[in-house]
C-alpha cells in the first residue's frame, strides 16, 4: 500500500487523491482524539486509586543521589547510614555525607557505619561529622548500603553483582524494623572511629606489614629475626610499636586486632 | 528494561503520514509547487532531520506547521512513555511484602511450610522463649533431625540460653541483636517480625533486594557472634572453661593474673590455652587472636 493508500483497488488520479487525503487526516484526528479520551480515563483511573506511599518501591541509579539527600533533609528523629564506600556510588555516598552534616547541624542524632574503603576515601569529612557529635564505627565486614530515616524509611542499594537486586526504597514497618534491629547487632560488634583511624594507615605501610607477615605465619621471635635479618632484641621492639599502635597488650589481642582491622598482609595461615 | 508499549511502527508511520497531512483541507498535495505559502529557507535546516518530511512540507508551502507537530507528537510520545515508566516502578514492588496477621494458627502452619521447601538453607535470628521464636526453633529442629540429606540450619539467639540439646555443632551461636524474629529460606524467601509501640509488625518477604539485604545483614552477624556455646567448644573441662581462657585470653591480662582468677595453676592455664591453640590450628598466640576472630568466637566487645 502506498503512502496515499488507497484501498479501492482504482488507478490513483489527483481526483481520488483528494478524497483519500481527507479520509486519512480525519482518521488521524480521530485517533489523536482517542489517545486523549485514553489518557483522561487512566488520569480518572489514578484518581479513583488511594493514595498510599507503595510498601516497596524500586529506584533507578540515576535518582539515587537526589533521593538520598531529600531524604536526609527531611529525616526528624535519627539516620542511620552503612556504606562500604563502593566507588560506583561516590556520587551518591559525597552528597549524602554534606547533607547528614546540615541534619547533624539541625540536631537530629546520627550513626554512620563504615567499611574500611569508605573511611578513607573522606577522612576529612567524616572527622567533622564525628565533631559535630556524629557517632562513627568501622566494621571491617564491609557493610551494605543502607539509608535509615527515622525508623520508617529504609532506602537500600544493592551491589552491583547482586543478580535481580536493585536499588529500593522501603515503607514497611516489619522490613524497617527488622533492619533496624540487624543493623544495631552489627553496630555494636564494630570499632569507634577513632580508634580506627591512623592505626590502619601505619599498619598498612611497609615496615609494620613485614612484622605483621611474621606473626601471621606463626614464626618463633627467633625465626622472625631471622627472616627480617634484624637482632632478636629489635623484632620484638618493633612488635611492641605494633602492639602499642593498636593499643593492646598481648599477642593475641594483637592477632585479633589485626583481623579486625583488615591490616594482616595476603596469605595464608 | 523499559519496554515501550507505544509501537514503534506505528509511530513511525503516524509521522510521515501526519506530515504528509499535516494542511488536511488546506492545499492541494501532489506536488504543485506554485502552491502559496511561506519561503522554505526554514526548511532546509530540517532537511536533514526528515527530508521527504521537509521536501513534502516545502512543496506544501508550510514548514513550520508541519515541524510543529511532528515536534509536538514526539514530545506527547516520549512524555507517555516515562509515565508509563515511572508507573511501573511505582507498581514493581507490589506483592513482594505480604503483611501477616501475628495470629498463631496460620503462622505456625506457614513456618513448616517454607522450612518444608528448604533445599540449600536455613538461616534464622530468634528469641527462642518468645513466639514465633519458639515456633520457627521447633521447625528448624524438626529440619535438622531429617535423615536424609537436611540443608544447612544457622540460628542466632538474641537472648542468652542454652542452645537445644540436640543441636548439631555449629548451628547455634549468640549475637547481641535487639528482640526481633527472622526467617530465611534459600536465600530467596523471609519470615520476619518486629515488635513496635503499635504492636508486632509481621511479614512475609520475596523481594530480591530485600531478601539478599537481611541476608547480608545475618551473614555479618553470624561471622562475628559467639558458638561458645556450642558442643564444639566441649571437651575435658568442658565448654565453659574454654570460654573462660579465651575470654581471659581476649582481655590481655598476664598469664599470671588469667591462672589466679581461674583458680589454677599457671602451668594448667597455659596448657588450656595450648589445647585450645590447637583446636583453632593456630602456632601463635597471635595466630590464635586471627583465627578466633575470623571464627567469630570473641563476641561483641565488651563496653569500655
Amino acid at each position: 500500500m502506498s503512502v496515499l493508500g488507497n484501498t479501492d483497488g482504482e488507478r490513483a488520479t489527483p481526483h481520488d487523491a483528494t478524497a483519500v487525503d481527507t479520509r486519512d487526516a480525519r482518521s488521524v484526528e480521530h485517533t489523536l482524539l482517542q489517545a486523549s479520551a485514553l489518557i483522561a480515563t487512566a488520569a480518572s483511573a489514578r484518581r479513583r486509586q488511594p493514595a498510599r506511599p507503595t510498601a516497596v518501591r524500586h529506584l533507578y541509579p540515576s535518582q539515587l543521589a537526589a533521593t538520598a539527600g531529600r531524604l536526609i533533609d527531611h529525616a526528624e528523629h535519627f539516620v542511620v547510614v552503612t556504606t562500604a564506600g563502593r566507588p560506583e556510588l561516590t556520587s551518591v555516598f559525597a552528597p549524602g555525607l554534606r547533607a547528614l552534616e546540615a541534619a547533624r547541624a539541625r540536631g537530629v542524632p546520627a550513626r554512620v557505619l563504615l567499611g574500611p574503603r569508605a573511611v578513607r576515601a573522606s577522612r576529612a569529612r567524616l572527622l567533622r561529622l564525628s565533631a559535630g557529635g556524629c557517632e562513627i564505627r568501622v566494621d571491617a565486614g564491609e557493610p551494605r548500603e543502607i539509608l535509615l530515616i527515622d525508623g520508617v524509611l529504609a532506602l537500600i542499594v544493592p551491589p552491583a553483582e547482586a543478580p535481580g537486586q536493585r536499588p529500593t526504597l522501603v515503607r514497611d514497618p516489619s522490613m524497617v524494623g527488622v533492619t533496624c534491629q540487624l543493623l544495631k547487632g552489627t553496630w555494636n560488634t564494630a570499632r569507634p572511629l577513632r580508634e580506627f583511624h591512623g592505626a590502619v594507615a601505619r599498619l598498612r605501610a611497609e615496615p609494620a606489614q613485614d612484622v605483621l607477615s611474621c606473626l601471621r605465619d606463626g614464626l618463633t621471635d627467633e625465626a622472625a629475626a631471622r627472616r627480617m635479618r634484624v637482632s632478636l632484641r629489635t623484632y620484638r621492639r618493633k612488635v611492641a610499636q605494633i602492639m602499642e599502635e593498636l593499643g593492646i597488650t598481648s599477642r593475641f589481642q594483637a592477632g585479633r586486632r589485626a583481623a579486625e582491622l583488615g591490616v594482616l598482609p595476603a596469605g595464608d595461615l | 528494561m523499559r519496554t515501550n508499549h507505544l509501537s514503534t511502527a506505528h509511530l513511525s508511520t503516524a509521522r510521515l503520514s501526519s506530515v504528509a497531512r499535516s494542511r488536511a483541507g488546506t492545499a492541494v498535495p501532489g506536488g504543485d509547487p506554485t502552491a502559496a505559502g511561506p519561503a522554505p529557507e526554514a526548511d532546509r535546516a530540517h532537511v536533514a532531520r526528515a527530508p521527504e518530511a521537509a521536501r513534502q512540507a516545502q512543496v506544501a508551502g508550510a514548514p513550520d506547521e508541519a515541524d510543529d507537530l511532528d515536534s509536538a507528537l514526539a514530545e506527547v510520545r516520549t512524555l507517555l512513555e516515562t509515565i508509563v515508566s515511572r508507573h511501573r516502578d511505582l507498581r514493581s514492588g507490589q506483592g513482594t511484602i505480604v503483611p501477616l496477621a501475628p495470629d498463631e494458627a496460620g503462622l505456625a502452619g506457614r513456618i513448616d511450610r517454607l522450612c518444608g521447601t528448604a533445599r540449600r538453607g536455613l538461616a534464622a535470628v530468634i528469641a527462642p522463649e518468645e513466639e514465633p521464636g519458639r515456633l520457627i526453633g521447633d521447625a528448624l529442629r524438626r529440619v535438622q533431625s531429617r535423615p536424609e540429606g537436611a540443608p544447612r540450619v544457622r540460628v542466632l539467639h538474641t537472648r542468652a540460653g542454652a542452645p537445644p540439646e540436640r543441636a548439631l555443632p555449629d548451628s547455634w551461636r549468640r549475637a547481641a541483636v535487639p528482640p526481633m524474629h527472622l526467617l530465611l529460606v534459600d536465600r530467596a524467601t523471609a519470615l520476619i517480625q518486629v515488635e513496635s509501640p503499635l504492636g508486632p509488625h509481621a511479614a512475609q518477604v520475596s523481594e530480591p533486594t530485600l531478601v539478599g539485604t537481611l541476608q547480608s545483614l545475618f551473614d555479618g552477624l553470624w561471622r562475628r557472634s559467639s558458638p561458645l556455646a556450642s558442643p564444639e567448644f566441649d571437651g575435658r573441662g568442658g565448654s565453659r572453661l574454654a570460654r573462660a581462657v579465651l575470654r581471659a585470653l581476649n582481655e590481655g591480662v598476664t598469664d599470671e593474673a588469667a591462672a589466679r582468677e581461674l583458680g589454677m595453676s599457671v602451668r594448667t592455664y597455659r596448657r588450656h590455652v595450648a589445647e585450645i591453640m590447637a583446636r583453632l590450628g593456630a602456632r601463635s598466640r597471635f595466630q590464635a587472636g586471627v583465627l578466633a576472630a575470623e571464627l567469630g568466637l570473641l563476641g561483641p566487645h565488651a563496653p569500655r
